[in-house]
């Protein structure tokens, strides 16, 4: 049941987190005018949370596509090293994020044992992933200092992002590149013959 | 040893020791200690490392804002004072001489002002000891080290550095694709991501060329008994360092009020 990771599975997974690296960068510098528009307001670290769900897509890809245990832990791992490599001011606290993202995600997942990976788990995926990260920032944020309506707010927008990036853009993203053939021997290409219009 | 560098340090040793001082100082809320670690970890930078000075002032901008923006954050809404954790009802005493405002908007200011210091300072000793990390390390040491003295198997290492080296490409194959779309007269708009869809299949093709030439070398790891050009090894100043680094900080909780 364990997946074998080839060097093949490591470039694929690698090649795709460097991709969701950069799409969130584009996202950040495209957001700088909704939080300079947010600061006057103290709310400058809620115009971080419509792309928040771009962190969990690494995750969310690797576990989608491999569908073995580990695979969605291991691949956030991958990703968060890389974006550790970039340079940022974070540092390494990113592979410390990363665990915790990768975990979360995996949760509803391991709990389903690996079986189902239709739209409905995937929205669980993302949402429990949504909360456990929170309850991560708390912690390691200090965000327990802040009101818990804001909190709420936060986690509401943190929410809608995961659902949007983790269970449609990534589903469409893996569908799309087994469809594409380039993921020949992984199990989403498997279920693909089985139900080829399952996505319209 | 020549010149104490913080380059010098090994790498997964310098990252464990910035991951245990990150989870020590998520423990508490002394904005004395936060600002000490950041200006600690800014000063090693500036005299012990060889990070140059323009580059850790454009990493520090982004932490800065992040900061401010927290701090603003902690100003307005912060919790109502009766939950905040405790030793959270100390007034600033700063505060409590200026008489032109209502003594309660007084309280609730310096309250949340407290808290606000908290958050922002808090995020400045992650974002210093985050810099400490990146700016004086080179990634492949990083990886090379993860190898050797944390056990990532070797085909998860050079997997690693061979996407990251990978991404110049990948630039340019988005590039490719939007002159490409272009031409065909396709509009794809910066938020689009059909040409991120086609650069990701073609990279995903590379990968797989290059995932066999890899494993073609060896570097998948499954040869036996192979060689390394560099070996990083733990020495006892790193060791030294990391139980300096956790010690102070434990110093700094136990003693700082």
């Amino acid at each position: 049941m364990r997946f074998q990771w080839k060097l093949k599975d490591i470039l694929m997974i690698a090649v795709s987190a460097a991709l969701f690296g950069v799409l969130y960068l584009g996202c950040v510098y495209a957001g700088v005018f909704l939080r300079g528009l947010l600061i006057p307001f103290g709310l400058e670290r809620l115009a971080y949370e419509p792309f928040y769900g771009i962190f969990f897509m690494a995750g969310a890809f690797g576990i989608y596509v491999m569908r073995k245990p580990g695979t969605g832990v291991v691949a956030e791992l991958l990703a968060a090293i890389i974006e550790c490599l970039l340079g940022n001011f974070y540092g390494p606290i990113i592979i410390l994020s990363g665990l915790v993202q990768g975990v979360g995600f995996e949760l509803v997942i391991a709990l389903k044992r690996y079986k189902k990976f239709d739209r409905l788990t995937m929205i669980e995926a993302a949402v429990v992933c949504s909360v456990v990260t929170m309850g991560y920032n708390l912690v390691i944020s200090g965000y327990n200092l802040i009101a818990p309506s804001i909190l709420c707010l936060m986690l509401a927008v943190r929410l809608v992002s995961a659902v949007f990036f983790d269970a449609f853009t990534t589903m469409r993203l893996g569908d799309g590149l087994a469809r594409a053939g380039v993921l020949k021997g992984y199990a989403v290409a498997e279920g693909m013959d089985q139900e080829p219009e399952e996505e319209s | 040893m020549s010149g104490l560098k913080l380059e010098r340090l090994n790498p997964s040793v310098k990252a464990a020791t910035v991951l245990t001082c990150v989870v020590l100082l998520s423990f508490q809320y002394l904005i004395t200690l936060n600002l000490a670690v950041f200006i600690a970890a800014l000063l090693l930078l500036m005299f012990f490392s060889e990070a140059r000075w323009g580059r850790l002032a454009a990493l520090l901008v982004p932490a800065l804002i992040g900061a401010f923006g927290l701090f603003l954050m902690g100003l307005y809404y912060a919790r109502a004072p009766g939950d905040l954790p405790a030793g959270n009802d100390a007034v600033l005493p700063g505060l409590a001489h200026v008489t032109l405002m209502p003594y309660a908007v007084r309280a609730a200011l310096s309250r949340n002002l407290t808290a606000a210091l908290q958050l922002a300072t808090r995020l400045l000793a992650y974002a210093g000891l985050g810099l400490l990390f990146s700016l004086s390390t080179r990634g492949e040491d990083f990886v090379l080290s993860l190898m050797h003295q944390c056990r990532l198997p070797p085909k998860f290492a050079y997997g690693i550095l061979a996407a990251f080296n990978l991404m110049p490409n990948m630039a340019r194959e988005l590039r490719n694709v939007r002159t490409a779309f272009a031409v065909r007269n396709i509009h794809a708009g910066i938020f689009s991501l059909k040409p991120a869809f086609t650069m990701l299949v073609n990279s995903v093709r590379w990968s797989e060329a290059i995932a066999m030439a890899m494993e073609s070398r060896g570097f998948d790891g499954s040869g036996a008994g192979r060689t390394y050009y560099t070996v990083p090894s733990v020495r006892w100043y790193d060791v030294a360092f990391a139980l300096a680094c956790a010690g102070l900080i434990l110093c700094g909780m136990a003693f700082l009020t």
